[in-house]
This record gives C-alpha cells, sequence and structure tokens, in this order.
C-alpha cells in the first residue's frame, strides 16, 4: 500500500506545489501590506484584496485536489496509463484504498495547512489593526441575537472546518463509485456519462438524507457538527467497499 | 502454464474472444498469429488480468488470474503506457517497486542495448524509442509468463535484432513467452509454436518443428492457408 501511496502522491503533487505556490504569493502580498501599512500609507485595499485570495485558494485548493483525485481515476480506468497500476500484484481494494488515503491525507493536511495559515493571519490582522477586535465582537454579538447558535471560536471554526472536508471527502468518494460504475459497468452504454452523473447527484442526496437523521434535540453545535462528519467519513467508507467490489469484479481496463 | 478454457470477451454484440481453449505449456515460445481484430490482444489483456472475461476463464498454474499470477506474468501492450510524467529511470524504479522479479542491473543493461537514457522523458519520446522501453522494462523482470503484444511494432532493424536476442536469451525450460506480431517472417525465427486465431476463435495450436515435417509447411505457408481468404489480410 505503501509504494502505491507513494505513486498516487508522485502523480499529483504538481497541482498541489501550484496550489501552495499561490498561497505563498498571496501571503507574501498580505503580510508586506499588513507590515508596510504604515510606513508605506494605506495599503487596506491589498490586504483585503490578499485576504479575498488566500480564501479563494484555500477553498479552490482544497476543491481543487479532490477533482483531481476523481480526475486522475477516471484516467487510470479509461486510458492505456492504467496498465501501469491494474498489472502491479496489487488488488482494487489496495489501488483504491491508496487513491481514497492519499486523497483524504491531502484534504486534511491542506485544509489543516490553511486552517493554521488562517488563525496566524487573524491574529496578526488583530495585533496590527485592534479596531477589527471589536468589528469580530459585533459579529458574534449579531448571530447570537438572532439566535444562531454557531460559535465563533477557535473549537467552532475548527469543527466547521472539520465537517467540510469530511464532508467533501464523502463526495470524492460518491464520485469514485459513479465514475468506477461507469466504466466497469456501463462502458460502452448509450447515456453512460449521464447515468452516473444522476447516480452521483443520488447519493449524495442519500448522505444528506442520513446526516439529517443524526440531528439529535437538544445536542449542541460542534457536537451536531461533529456527528455529521463521521457520518460522511463513514458513507466514505461505505462507497470504498462498494467501489473497489466493483473494480474487482468487473473492470477492465 | 496457463490454461485457457471456454474464454470468451463480448464488447456490445461483438465476440472479441470467441469460447478459446488451449493450455500453453512453459519452456516454449508462442507466436500469437492473426490479422487485426482477430482476439490475440484481448486474450492476452485477460491473461494480464487487465480484463475481465465474459465467459470461461483463464488460469495460472491453476489459479485464475489475478493479484498473484500478476507477480509471475509479465505482459507488455502494444501500446504506450508510461506515466507522462515518468523518465526512464522513473519507469524502471516503478518496475522495481511493484515486481520483485524485476532485476535494476539487467534494465540498465537493455537500455544501453537500446540506446535509451535514463534521464530522457517517457512523453518526449519517439514511438520507437517508447516501444524499445516498453521491451526493456518487460524483459528486465524475470517474469514466469513473459506476453509481449507486438514486440516488432514501429523498430528499426537494429533494434528488432536486439529485441530477438533478448526474447531468445529469455528462453528457458521453466519460462513461456507468448509473443504476437504480423510480422510471420520474424516471429518463425523466434517460436518454436503457434496460435492461431481467427475472429476470435481459436483455430489451431501447432509445434512449428512438427508442423514443418509432418506437413511440409513453413508457419507463414500456413498462415497464409489459414487467413488467405480473410478480408483485409
Amino acid at each position: 500500500m505503501g509504494k502505491l501511496l507513494k505513486y498516487e502522491l508522485r502523480k499529483t503533487w504538481m497541482a498541489k506545489l501550484i496550489i501552495l505556490g499561490l498561497a505563498a504569493v498571496a501571503e507574501l502580498v498580505f503580510l508586506g501590506a499588513l507590515f508596510l501599512r504604515n510606513s508605506s500609507g494605506n495599503t487596506d485595499e491589498t490586504i483585503g484584496i490578499s485576504i479575498f485570495l488566500l480564501a479563494f485558494i484555500a477553498i479552490g485548493g482544497i476543491m481543487m485536489i479532490g477533482i483531481q483525485s476523481v480526475l486522475t481515476l477516471h484516467r487510470d480506468m479509461n486510458t492505456k496509463q492504467g496498465y501501469m497500476l491494474y498489472m502491479t500484484p496489487r488488488n482494487s481494494y489496495q489501488i483504491l484504498g491508496a487513491k481514497l488515503m492519499e486523497n483524504g491525507l491531502s484534504i486534511f493536511l491542506g485544509g489543516a495547512f490553511f486552517f493554521l495559515l488562517a488563525m496566524l493571519d487573524v491574529t496578526l490582522l488583530f495585533s496590527r489593526l485592534g479596531q477589527l477586535e471589536l468589528l469580530w465582537q459585533t459579529v458574534r454579538q449579531f448571530l447570537t441575537a438572532f439566535g444562531r447558535e454557531i460559535p465563533l471560536n477557535t473549537a467552532g471554526v475548527l469543527c466547521l472546518v472539520v465537517n467540510l472536508l469530511a464532508s467533501w471527502l464523502a463526495a470524492v468518494s460518491i464520485a469514485y463509485l459513479a465514475d468506477i460504475i461507469s466504466a466497469a459497468l456501463l462502458n460502452g452504454r448509450k447515456f453512460n456519462g449521464f447515468v452516473a452523473f444522476l447516480l452521483f447527484i443520488a447519493l449524495s442526496a442519500l448522505l444528506g438524507w442520513i446526516q439529517g437523521l443524526f440531528r439529535f434535540r437538544g445536542m449542541d453545535f460542534n457536537g451536531v457538527v461533529l456527528i455529521q462528519s463521521a457520518v460522511a467519513l463513514a458513507y466514505a467508507g461505505i462507497m470504498y467497499f462498494v467501489s473497489a467490489y466493483i473494480m474487482d469484479h468487473y473492470l477492465s481496463v | 502454464m496457463i490454461t485457457s478454457k471456454n474464454l470468451t470477451k463480448t464488447f456490445g454484440s461483438k465476440r472479441a474472444v470467441d469460447g478459446v481453449s488451449m493450455v500453453l505449456e512453459k519452456g516454449h515460445i508462442y507466436a500469437m498469429l492473426g490479422p487485426n481484430g482477430s482476439g490475440k490482444t484481448t486474450w492476452m489483456k485477460m491473461a494480464a488480468g487487465l480484463m475481465k472475461p465474459t465467459g470461461g476463464e483463464i488460469l495460472f498454474n491453476g489459479e485464475p488470474v489475478g493479484v498473484e499470477s500478476r507477480k509471475h506474468v509479465a505482459y507488455m501492450s502494444t501500446e504506450p503506457y508510461f506515466y507522462t510524467w515518468m523518465t526512464v529511470a522513473d519507469a524502471g524504479k516503478y518496475y522495481a517497486d511493484f515486481f520483485e522479479d524485476f532485476s535494476m542491473e539487467k534494465y540498465e543493461e537493455l537500455l544501453r542495448r537500446m540506446e535509451l537514457e535514463g534521464s530522457m522523458k517517457t512523453r518526449s519520446l519517439s514511438s520507437g524509442m517508447a516501444a524499445k522501453l516498453k521491451i526493456a522494462v518487460t524483459m528486465a523482470r524475470d517474469a514466469q509468463v513473459c506476453m509481449l503484444d507486438e514486440p516488432f511494432n514501429g523498430i528499426d532493424l537494429l533494434a528488432r535484432d536486439e529485441i530477438r536476442a533478448c526474447i531468445l536469451q529469455e528462453a528457458s525450460p521453466e519460462k513461456l513467452l507468448i509473443l504476437s506480431s504480423h510480422l510471420v517472417e520474424e516471429m518463425e525465427a523466434i517460436a518454436d509454436r503457434a496460435i492461431f486465431i481467427r475472429e476470435g476463435k481459436l483455430v489451431e495450436v501447432r509445434d512449428l518443428e512438427e508442423m514443418r515435417d509432418l506437413d511440409g509447411v513453413s508457419m507463414a505457408d500456413r498462415y497464409r492457408a489459414i487467413y488467405g481468404h480473410v478480408e483485409g489480410v
């Protein structure tokens, strides 16, 4: 499995380097604008743009990692490059496991990296621009006043981030299954891609419905979010086993 | 060593391989012959475990082909299949990582003979060079079964001599080699048995020496006799 994982990482490292490079540039612009704020006049606009860029790169980067993983699987099943993978003495559970693990690691490490970067940047921003702390408190009071039980503290934000990442991993695993069914069971049939897309939508909706069953009364926001994350991860696990079974029994490359 | 039992593969309404039954024994070099679309590549892909049969079964040492057989069966497809990010050296490392029978020394020796450099990018290799690389990585394995699909495709005369020498060097009483090619005369100099396939069906498996002695015909003569009337031959 380790060697498969190594090559899965190797297949996708260029895209990750590009995401990291873009994030580094945006971060440098942000830090430059922040620390030159007083000496070089008003750089608030640059700070704002760089924050927007960082947020865009973080969200877009994590989404891109998932999409790229699905595209890599698609290529491995539908082009001659797949021979490199499927002629190795590894079974479908190992092959798909390595792909899902690589994707999960990338999504969670990427998410952790951007979360820590955001925490660092917010801290720096508050320390340099004291009045933002006041704005932050106002937002919190506003949400509380409207009865939104969203805890705007580090733990709450962390729970939300974990939930988003787990849901995204589940979405990627659903896309894996839809693509594998398309390549293994529907190959050559009419409306193959469309059926796979409908399947993706249906399985995603099913996940949403199952998650809805786990909203218990009286449970706090963080608890609900964490349970839903666990459901998403368990769902990803089920998608993995079904996908690997189909791959093992029906996929021809 | 490899047993094909009523093996069938269909693509929609087309039967690419149609009930092929045969036993291929170690210690022989088989030439798999037939015009384009006769089912040679599909049969090989099923023997390599890349393609699932629609019907029948294919066994390696009595067990259905799968993860275990892939440890001992080397397959070279006719199409280039390397990852585009790979260099020639990366391709060797990849094989070394996954196949215990892969020899890096042998690979480097084959690269020298094929005039390939480790630093060359696989995506920028000419078709002839890519064909040589496929041969080098496949032949650097000490596999019990080696299947080469069109090994002489796109290869110049000198490299062809090298490949022929490599194949003959690989032959041993413990190994089974299966080669497919359109170059029947070329194959006659290498193989000792021939598998004739037509329109997905097995016509016959013949021992070439026996065929020459008993029927007084060469492999090329037999090929003409079997496929002479087939469209496109």
